[in-house]
Parts: C-alpha cells; structure tokens; sequence
C-alpha cells in the first residue's frame, strides 16, 4: 500500500478533523445510517410570485402565441393514417389545418429548393408512373437537342449560352428529383411500420448522466 | 519587551549619576535602540564627535563581553546591534532549548502561537516541548492564553503582552463565546439608525445632492447613538462600531465612504435590482437540482416542491 | 452547448411547432451542421416531413443554410430559439412605445417569421376586426403603424442568405387601395410589394429590454429622475456609439442639458448636473465623467453596469438559497477579492462554525472558489498550506444560467404535464367555448345560452353530456390557476437569464 511507511502519527487522509473544524475531543457528529430524503425539507421557501396585471398580460400574449403556433401548419403534423371511425376532434384538428401541400406557402425564391417535395403523391403512385417515363423521355430529348445544338455550333453564342444554362438548371432539378424519389420509395415500405416519432423520452437516455454529476 | 527594556534603561540611568563613563554608555545604548538594525562606528562617530576613539573602543567591548550588543559585518563595516535585554535575561538561567522555544515564542507576538507551530519550529519532541514550556511558565516569561478561534486551543506570547482581540475576540466575546445575538441586535439597530437618516431625505428640499448628504452618518455619530441606546453592557470603542457597520456593508444595505476630513461614513442604500426571477421558482431554491433529471425519483412532473408550491 | 440547453430548446420548438420540428431541430443540434439526407436517416422521418419541418425552422429563423461540399447543410441557431421565451415581452414593449395596432403587426410577424408589409397589415386588419378590443380596423391606420415600427427599427428588411446584402429599413411604395381590396377578397390586386419581406429585428428589442433594466436600476437606486436622465443618456448614446460598444463615445453636458429640457421633469431639468454627479459618484459605476472640455463629457459604460447588475443578481440568489448570513460571506468574499477563512468569520462577524459551515456549503455549490496557496517558512519546517476563498464570477455567471436553462426547462415539462393530465376538461371547456359562440352566432340570447349552459338534460345539443358540472368548473379554475402560475414563472426566470446573458456578452 502506498500510504504505508510515512511514519506514524499523521494521518494519511489528506484532510484531518481538525481541518474541518472539529477541535481534537470534540465529538464527531454521528454517522450517517439513512439514505437522505428525496425531497428534504426547504430550508428556504422560493418568493412569492406577485402576479402584477402586467405579468398576467404578458402571460396572455405567451399563452396565445404559443396556441396559434401550434395549431398554425407551422405544426408539421405527421401523415395520418385513416381511421374507422371520425371523432369529433378529428373534425376539430381539420378546420384548423391547413391541409395543402407546404410548398404553396413559401416563396421559393427565399428558399432553397432543394427542400421542394416532389410532385407525386403516395397514393397516385401508378397514376403517375407512366409520368415519370415521359420526363426521362423528356430529359433524353433534351439531351439530344443539346448535343445538336453542339455539333451545328450556331454562331449566336448568347443565345447558346442561355440556354444551356436553363437547360442545366432543369437537368440539375430532375435528377435532384429523381434522386429524392429514390429515397421516398426506399421508405416506404418501412415508413409506418417504423415509430419513427421519439416518444419524447428516448432523447433523455443518451447524454443525460453528464449533467447528473456534480460539476466541479 | 518593551518594559523590560525600559526598565533597563532606568537602572543604566541610576548608575550613571555616579559615572561619567555610565553617561556615554548609556548614550550609545540609547543609540542602538532608535537603530533595531545596528549601528556602526561611523554613526558613531557622527553622533558623538567628542568622544574619543579609544574611548569608544573601550566602552564598545565592555559592552559587547557585557551581552549588550551583538557584533555584525555588513558592506565591509561592523555593526553593533543591541540584544534584546530580555533575552539577555534569559540567557542567564537557560539552556539552548529554552531560547529557542522563547525566541519562536516571542516571535508571534501577540497574536500568540500553537503548541504544534512550536513543536514544528523547534523540531522537538513533544514531551520535551511541554516541560520546556512549563518551566517558561513558571517563570513567568510566557503565558498560555485561550484563543477564540478554537475554543479548546491555546496559543503561548510572552508574558507581558496584551492578546490580540484576534486571540480574545475583543468586545464580541465573553469568555471565548461569540456573541452572535448581540452582534446581531447591533446590526439591526445600526440600519434602523441609518434608515431613518434615509427617511430624511424625503423632507429634503435643498436638491438631490443635499438630499443625499443628509443620507450619511459617521461611524462616531452611530456610536454614540447606540451608546446612548444603552443596550451594550461592555463599552464599545468606535472600532468596534465600525465592524458592526461593515457586517452591513457586506449585507447590501449600506455603503461605506471616505469622507473629506478621513472619516468613515456610512449611509443605507437600496439595491440596484428587485430579486431576480429565477429565485421566485422553486426550481430556482431546489435542494437537489443536481439529482433533477428525466427519469428517477427527482423529474419535474413528481416533484414534491413544485407540486407544494402549486397549491 | 449544454445539454440543459438542448432540452430547453427542444422543449420550446415542441411546444409552438410540435414533434416532429422538434425532432429535426433536436438532431441538428446534436450533430451541428449536416444536410437533408443525414438528417432523414438520423430521424427515421420521410423525407417530405424532414424539408417541412426545415422550412417552418428556416422561416422563423432557427436554422441557417450554406453550401458545402455536397449541397446544403443545415444549422440550428439556438439563441433564436431561446428567444421565442422572451416573444410576450417583446410584443409588449412594442405595444407601450408604438400602441395597440403595432403590437398586433409585430405579434403577426413573429407568427409567419418573415412576410411582406401587405400582407401583415391584411391579416392584422383582420384580426381586429374579428377581436372585441374595441379598435376600428383601418388600413391607413395599420400603414402609419407599420411604419413606425420601421421607423423604429423593430422591424427589418430580410436579405437572402446567399447574397451578402445588408439589412435596411427603406419602407416599399404600399398601394393601399389595392390592399383594401385585396381584404375585401379581391385576390387580384397587387398591392405593389411582392416578395419584400420584414422580419422582427431582434438586436433593437434585445437592446431595448437592456437599457430598461439599466433605467430601472438607477430608477431604483435613486429617483425617477435619474431613471429619466438615465433613459436620456443612453438615448444620446446610440446617437454616437456602435450597437453594443462597451462605453459610449463622450457626450458633453450640453447635449445631456438639451435633451433632458424636452423632457417633462422639471426637477431634472433644474438640477441635471446633480443628478449627474449622482449617478456618476454611485457604486454601480453606470456613468463615468471622462473629460471637462465644454462643461463635462461624460460615457456611459454598458460593460460595467452589467457586471455590477450580475453581482446584484447573484448576490440575491446566495440570499434566497441560502440565507442572509451566506449573502454576507459572498459579499465580503467579492470584496476582498481574495480572502482566508478565519478573516471570513472575523468580518463578516458570524460565530466561526456557522461561518466555516457557510462558507463551505457556498463552495460546494460553487458560488465561490477555493484556491491554495503554499508557503514555504523556515527552511526546516514543512510547508505551510493555507487557502484563499475568492470568486470567479464568470464561472459562478454561466453556472447560473445553467440553473435558468434548467429551471425554465422543469417548469415547461411541468406545465405540459399538468395541461396533459387535466386534457379532457380543458378540450371540453374548448368544446363549450366554440359552442357558446356559435349559437351567438346564430342568433341566441343570452337566456338561451344560460338555459342550454346549466339545464344540459333539456337541451337538444350533441354536446348535452358535455356540460360541466359546478366541482368540475372548479377543478378547471385550479387548472388554469397552475398553468398560468408555471407560465409567468417561464417569464419571470427568463428574466433572470436575459441579465445573465447580457453580462456574458458584454464579458
């Protein structure tokens, strides 16, 4: 043991009762033999609120806000499955949502468009296939168009320019989208099985122990 | 100390009615006690122009076999130091051991120093330490006085010294006890009287500055309003006055200021800010926040104070 | 960032924007920047609802966009988020200086994020008209208000991100007409501001609130007069000075004179340079004279208010927590800066226990440091280790606003808790309420509406089995008692942080 041989008489704890302020004699207080109370008596009372007519005001504003922003579409609401029966709260939630696609209701010229949602609904998936055929038709004609304009190089170099760069533009948003279709159809057969909501608590589990101890 | 070295000094002064070499002795020794560091021959011979060198010489070595003086080098040149006459009485009847507890002793002053200080100084064993301090005792060259700050401590000073109130504790104790209701009824009255002052400045039409200044009170002036109060049956200096005053510097309710003429005004001052809102939840007071988490015993939706609170 | 400050954030966005935007934001905040498709496979969300949700957080202005390397990445500004606490108090301050109209526009802006001039002064006119405060609705009204709250830079022009435009106030050509008509339902009219956006500028109300709670300190300290000479120096401070400059550029007492002749504080105006010498001679070191030329010139010091208004908050959390005779010790310890423990009992006058006891339950809680020190004595004895008690007054700072991140997050939790458990009384008040204003609607008196209210068996309605019986009202008030309890505290402790928070970034 590493505290052996250092000589008698001093302690080998590095504070001594005296240090603590317990005089040599003084009896110590007795050892603690219960776990401490969960919720020990306070020893000091918090202040009284004093709800001023300002603070109740303040309150209002709070309270309404927070209700209008949770019933506004602002409240991304996850994709209901139909239910048998229709309660009355169900008619309740939808005169208060907005049920149209969130894309109408920002001006994507302040938005970046790649957080546009593709057109295709769910459930007119076959109704739109054979749409996706012709866009990829689409995006080979114009591909075609493209590489003729090359070869016949028109001397309007301006109006080449232009056009290629809408072109590109066009050709960067279908792939974009073609990509994100890939995507969509890679969940889907897992989307609601998964409970892909945090039940509120999951996010507790994680880090949680790192503000448990005491900070020193 | 100091009376020990006067009462030397009286005995030299008797002596030296009868002896014109006394006078000149005596003369140097009082030199060498306004100079604690030493004094030379030069200075010496500064002083004392008419006295001739042999002379000089002579009285010096007397004085040094007598142990009156310490010899030092410093710089090139011999110093003459006076021995403390105390120790130059003790070193009659001791032995090493003895001076240099007493030296470690007289060290501390009066503020006094602990056995175990003394043990570590000294290097001796601890039995040996006792009896060396016991007979120091008896003496009556050092005293053992309690010290307030340990109530079952004591500290060792030369005998003839006053303990410090840091030792006694001064007007706050009786008997090693603080008295911490008294020093609590002298805080309360020390506000009222400065709060009332406050209260004046509300009458006060002369300007926000006049009105201010009438705020102020002296700590002479508190003293002898609460010397008049009549509540302190030890009689309190304007010192003692003033730590009072300060325990409220320290609470927030008063300010301390340095007036014109150097003394201390003080004057109750309302704080900057109400209290904050963080204290008026009981989450602000919580004993066991740092248990506080999600899941457990201590969550917000059990907690026991929040629900109390509510109700 | 901690993770009491996640929480908090978290707990905030779910409640205005629900679930799933908390999800989103929660996992920004856990791994910092990431695109879209790290955020949909950490959140197990389709990705349709993954964009919604960024678009609601982007709006608002909780999260910011770049490009990186492979597309955008997404960021979560939790400041922002922090601040939808202190919305009420914002919407109020606007309401006392620019009046009831201009509250509803900035209530309206903070609703939609950012949103054109037409199209807030539309739905504000709107909504006072459906509202029975008592206001007439009226466009040219809602036009001079949403001007003045531009004037006053409460509102500000937003810029696109990817440009490096600076924010401006220049107010657009408003075609009222077209807004009148476009509120009569003529969605054609162009009212002649599309796409010019405003959002709320949230550095002038931060401002703002701040120099509040320096006016009231002084206010308290000294008068309304100096509170009011106090308004008047910062008001001369923004006329020369950087946003959040430590100190004010001198301002000559000529100028302080002249301003506070407008006032209407004909004591102030008779004794303004003492009031001056007032504020500038108190311990809270707001004011400091810093020249002579033309009568004074003196500089309003931002920083050290706020320091001296951090020591008072702290202090008077020491006081609440742990009692007067603590605050002592903390005080004396700020005092001496560095101190030892018997001098602590010796000034501070508590019996040496006591004050042992205190001072180290402050130190535990660290409210207060502990440092050692050694020094070396003679040669042969050990070295003698003494410690000196002092604060750290950043560190106690950010530990309280830890305690406010907390605190605030337990009242909200708690507060959801008790709207969840008493869920079905408060949607059935809901119930009542929409019923009650629909049969106005239709015409009921107020004696119909009393009969259908308490003689629910007679009545026809569906909702018969709704009625509320008198100890279930009851139970309601008591609910609505305690919801209202837990959210003034949110307000009160925000309080709190906001001073903290302002010391930290003046620190």
């Amino acid at each position: 043991m590493a505290g052996r041989g250092r000589g008698r008489g001093k302690s080998s704890m590095s504070i001594s009762a005296e240090q603590l302020g317990f005089a040599k004699g003084e009896t110590l207080p007795p050892p603690v033999l219960q776990p401490p109370l969960k919720y020990p008596l306070l020893e000091y009372k918090p202040l009284p609120l004093n709800i001023t007519t300002e603070l109740s005001y303040l309150f209002e504003l709070k309270k309404g806000y927070a209700e209008y922003m949770r019933e506004s579409p602002n409240n991304v609401l996850p994709i209901v499955v139909k239910k048998d029966i229709e309660r009355y709260s169900d008619r309740y939630q939808d005169l208060i949502t907005d049920k149209s696609s969130y894309e109408i209701r920002y001006d994507w010229s302040r938005m970046p468009v790649e957080l546009k949602r593709q057109l295709r609904k769910r459930k007119k998936q076959k109704l739109e296939s054979p749409k996706k055929k012709q866009k990829h038709i689409d995006v080979e004609s114009k591909l075609r168009e493209l590489e003729k304009k090359e070869s016949s190089q028109q001397s309007d170099i301006e109006e080449e320019e232009k056009e290629e760069e809408e072109t590109e533009e066009k050709d960067d948003e279908q792939v974009e989208e073609e990509e994100e279709e890939l995507d969509e159809e890679m969940d889907e057969g897992t989307d609601y099985a998964n409970n892909y909501f945090d039940n509120g608590e999951g996010y507790d589990d994680e880090d949680d122990n790192l503000d448990d101890g005491p900070i020193y | 100390m100091e009376i020990e070295a006067g009462t030397s000094k009286k005995q030299d002064a008797t002596n030296a009615d009868t002896n014109p070499f006394e006078i000149i002795e005596q003369k140097i020794l009082a030199l060498a006690q306004a100079r604690p560091k030493g004094i030379s021959d030069k200075d010496l011979i500064i002083e004392m122009p008419d006295l001739p060198t042999v002379q000089r010489a002579q009285i010096i070595n007397k004085l040094l076999s007598q142990g009156h003086f310490d010899l030092f080098k410093q710089g090139g040149s011999l110093l003459y130091r006076l021995r403390d006459p105390s120790k130059a009485k003790i070193a009659k009847g001791a032995d090493n051991e003895e001076k240099i507890v007493y030296s470690i002793i007289e060290e501390a002053g009066n503020k006094g120093i602990w056995i175990r200080d003394i043990r570590f100084k000294s290097n001796l064993m601890p039995t040996q330490l006792s009896k060396i301090l016991k007979s120091l005792e008896i003496k009556k060259f050092i005293k053992a006085v309690k010290s307030v700050a340990a109530s079952k401590k004591k500290v060792y000073m030369l005998y003839n010294l006053e303990p410090d109130t840091s030792v006694t504790g001064g007007a706050w104790y009786q008997d090693q006890d603080f008295e911490a209701e008294f020093v609590d009824v002298l805080n309360q009255q020390c506000y009222r009287f400065l709060e009332k002052k406050r209260e004046q400045m509300n009458s006060c039409r002369g300007g926000p500055i006049m009105a201010r200044n009438v705020t102020f009170a002296s700590s002479k002036e508190v003293w002898k309003f609460i010397s008049d109060l009549g509540i302190s049956k030890v009689k309190l200096s304007v010192e003692d006055l003033e730590m009072i005053l300060n325990t409220l510097v320290y609470d927030g309710k008063v300010e301390r200021t340095l007036s014109g003429d150097g003394s201390i005004l003080y004057r109750a001052i309302e704080p900057l800010l109400d209290s904050p809102g963080l204290i008026k939840s009981t989450c602000g007071v919580c004993p066991v926040r740092k248990h506080c988490c999600d899941i457990g015993d201590v969550t917000p939706t059990k907690c026991q104070y929040i629900t109390e609170w509510l109700e | 960032m901690s993770v009491m400050c996640r929480k908090l954030c978290s707990s905030i966005l779910f409640e205005h924007f629900g679930q799933i935007v908390q999800c989103v934001a929660e996992d920004l905040f856990k791994h910092g920047a990431r695109p879209l498709e790290l955020i949909r496979y950490a959140t197990q969300l389709p990705l349709t609802k993954v964009k919604e949700a960024l678009c609601v957080l982007i709006k608002h202005g909780f999260v910011r966009y770049s490009q990186a390397e492979k597309g955008l990445e997404f960021s979560l500004i939790y400041e922002n988020v922090l601040l939808v606490l202190r919305y009420p108090k914002y919407m109020f301050f606007v309401k006392t200086m620019c009046g009831d109209e201009s509250e509803m526009i900035l209530e309206e802006v903070l609703m939609n994020g950012y949103i054109t001039a037409s199209e807030v002064i539309t739905k504000a006119y709107k909504k006072i008209e459906q509202s029975p405060s008592g206001l007439q609705p009226s466009v040219p009204v809602l036009k001079e208000k949403f001007e003045l709250l531009v004037k006053n830079q409460f509102l500000i022009h937003t810029v696109e991100e990817r440009r490096n435009e600076k924010p401006d106030f220049i107010l657009p050509n408003l075609n009222l007409t077209a807004i009148i008509k476009k509120i009569e339902g003529d969605n054609n009219s162009d009212p002649g501001d599309s796409k010019i956006y405003w959002k709320v500028n949230f550095d002038r109300l931060i401002q703002d609130l701040r120099d509040q709670i320096i006016v009231s300190a002084i206010r308290r300290r000294l008068d309304e007069n100096a509170g009011e000479l106090m308004r008047q120096l910062i008001f001369l401070m923004y006329l020369r000075t950087a946003s959040w400059a430590h100190t004010s550029n001198p301002i000559p007492l000529t100028e302080i004179k002249e301003a506070v002749k407008k006032t209407n504080y004909p004591l102030l105006t008779h004794h303004v340079d003492q009031y001056l010498h007032l504020i500038e001679e108190d311990s809270s070191q707001f004011l400091k004279r810093v020249g002579d030329s033309g009568g004074g010139q003196f500089s309003v010091n931002m920083k050290e208010a706020f320091e001296q208004l951090a020591w008072a908050t702290l202090e008077n959390i020491v006081m609440e927590r742990f009692g007067s005779k603590a605050a002592r010790i903390f005080r004396l310890v700020r005092d001496k800066k560095y101190i030892e423990q018997e001098q602590i009992q010796q000034l501070a006058m508590i019996p040496a226990k006591e004050a042992k006891h205190l001072t180290y339950t402050l130190l535990q809680e660290n409210y207060i440091q502990m440092q050692e020190m050694k020094k070396s004595g003679v040669s042969a004895a050990p070295i003698k280790t003494f410690f000196l008690f002092h604060i750290d007054l950043n560190v106690v700072v950010y530990m309280e606003v830890e305690h406010c991140y907390h605190a605030l997050y337990n009242i909200m939790q708690r507060r959801e808790y008790e709207v969840n458990s008493n869920k079905r009384m408060i949607d059935k008040q809901l119930r009542m309420q929409t019923l009650t204003t629909n049969l106005k609607e239709h015409g009921a008196t107020e004696e119909q509406l009393a009969e259908v209210l308490t003689k629910p068996l007679q009545s026809n309605y569906l909702q018969i089995a709704d009625m509320m019986t008198p100890s279930e009202k009851q139970q309601l008030d008591k609910v609505q008692n305690t919801i209202k309890k837990l959210g003034i505290t949110e307000l009160q402790i925000d309080d709190t942080l906001f001073l903290l928070t302002m010391y930290l970034r003046y620190h």
